[in-house]
């Protein structure tokens, strides 16, 4: 098992800043995180996969921290802006999901499974998800899952803490709007 | 002071425009989203609900017709379940096909052994015994395989699960299924078959046919009775086979071809043959010299099926 990891030193082999979270976000401001998030979500091609995905039981949670991780990856914002606009981004996927009627889980059960299980059950789901996409349908929403699928096996399970950072709470005030106008009645 | 009022007053400004701004963003974004909800995502939600309704029921349904309920997964998985399942209800309403649940049970019993990747029925027997018993869909099989405590069996299983929820079939392939093997051999069609298979091999036995008593008269005919029985034991076995996939006069050309070689082509006698050779995957040893120490003396018949080009085993 200690033959798997890296030798010491080997992290010298590579071009320094080569990969995308080693250079600087491209995002700094929380809200603007919040909004690309909530624009990339939104998009009707990745929003039916999104939506079918919870709809199999992917808890909301797990949803969050792997578009929250893949954003880092990317190097589209950091990890403390992900920590920061966590609970914004929990919000908007759980309202959503009400807006369209979904049976949606917010976690996997009552806590007692470990995160390696929880991790494991999170990959089937999105695979399965991915599975049952017809083909005609397969376009940036099954491109998400997949990267949701390469995220979640190394994401950070923690919970997602429902109080709002000061400096998002007007992004977040804005998301529980009600839709004012025509929509609103139907 | 009026400069710091002043100066106030701006940031307030900045302040609001930037959260009207914000809100406007947002706003903005959730409503081109609710669109898209409101005129074709809640269809096509409800769309995907109906196909996996529908899956769930195809599962139900079989399981009524008295397919184990694995085995429904599992053709359900190979996206064969409803082809099976409408040719299984046009054999139900037809008496002349003698439908039997008996016979389900054994197609069930073989698609489950056949299952390709062995570890999958394992994943899904693991679900089965941690108690998976009602409405068995691929997410309930899931929560039950992580409801298990033995970790290393459990990612087994997941890795496995997760090429069994296809209603598409991805992950596994179709296999060919004989449904007549589904019905009983009604007694007018178990008799013909031993007349084909009589008059096959009966000259190769040493029969003559009588007109006179409307049938074969044989020499020995205690063997030959022996041998036309396992023959036709033999093609009862191959209709019924779940995955037979052929015609049953090719099998009594098969019995016919072989009882030929073992008789004329090695000349082994009758009563020899009727004792120790089988047809079928389960060959038996015929010692036609009792000198085990000298291979090349022994005679083994095999059916065709078995016999291995040993030039070939290098490429096997």
């Amino acid at each position: 098992m200690i033959l798997d990891g890296p030798i010491p030193g080997q992290s010298l082999t590579k071009t320094p800043r080569n990969a995308l979270y080693e250079r600087p976000p491209e995002i700094a401001d929380p809200n603007e995180a919040v909004l690309y998030h909530m624009q990339r979500l939104s998009d009707p091609e990745r929003l039916d996969n999104l939506l079918y995905t919870l709809e199999y039981g992917l808890p909301i949670k797990h949803a969050t921290q792997a578009a929250l991780t893949v954003a880092v990856a990317r190097g589209i914002h950091s990890i403390d802006i992900s920590l920061i606009i966590a609970p914004v981004i929990h919000s908007f996927i759980k309202t959503t999901a009400e807006e369209a009627d979904i049976d949606y889980k917010e976690d996997f059960g009552d806590g007692s499974i470990s995160e390696e299980v929880e991790r494991k059950k999170a990959v089937a789901l999105l695979k399965r998800s991915i599975k049952e996409t017809p083909e005609e349908e397969m376009d940036a929403g099954t491109d998400m899952l997949e990267s949701f699928v390469e995220a979640t096996r190394d994401m950070s399970l923690e919970d997602i803490p429902s109080s709002i950072p000061e400096e998002v709470s007007d992004v977040a005030e804005a998301i529980k709007e009600k839709p004012r106008g025509l929509m609103s009645k139907g | 002071m009026g400069r710091n009022l002043r100066l106030l007053g701006n940031l307030a400004k900045a302040y609001v425009e930037d959260k009207e701004e914000k809100e406007a963003a947002v706003a903005e974004i959730n409503n081109a989203k609710r669109q898209w909800l409101f005129k074709v995502g809640v269809e096509k939600i409800a769309q995907r609900k109906k196909v996996m309704k529908e899956s769930s029921a195809r599962i139900s349904r079989a399981v009524r017709l008295g397919f184990d309920k694995n085995a429904a997964i599992v053709l359900e998985a190979r996206g064969q379940l409803e082809s099976v399942l409408t040719r299984v209800d046009k054999l139900k309403d037809n008496p002349d096909k003698n439908y039997s649940r008996k016979n389900v049970t054994k197609m069930s019993k073989a698609i489950l052994e056949n299952v390709p990747e062995e570890k999958m029925a394992q994943a899904m027997n693991y679900a089965f015994d941690l108690g998976a018993q009602e409405s068995m869909d691929g997410s309930k099989l899931i929560d039950i395989i992580f409801s298990a405590t033995d970790e290393a069996s459990m990612a087994e299983a997941v890795d496995q699960v997760t090429n069994i929820s296809s209603s598409r079939g991805d992950g596994l392939d179709p296999v060919p299924l004989n449904l007549a093997g589904l019905t009983e051999l009604d007694p007018v069609k178990a008799e013909q078959i031993r007349k084909n298979v009589t008059s096959r091999i009966a000259p190769f036995l040493g029969g003559q046919f009588s007109a006179e008593s409307d049938q074969y008269v044989f020499d020995d005919p205690g063997s030959a009775a022996v041998i036309v029985n396992k023959a036709v034991d033999y093609i009862k076995e191959k209709r019924s086979d779940p995955f037979f996939q052929g015609d049953i006069s090719d099998v009594t050309s098969e019995v016919g071809d072989v009882i030929e070689e073992l008789t004329r082509g090695q000349g082994i006698p009758l009563a020899t043959i009727a004792d120790t050779f089988e047809f079928g995957t389960n060959p038996s040893e015929i010692q036609v010299n009792d000198d085990d120490e000298n291979d090349d003396l022994n005679t083994t018949i095999k059916p065709p099926s078995s016999i291995i080009d040993m030039n070939n085993l290098a490429t096997q």
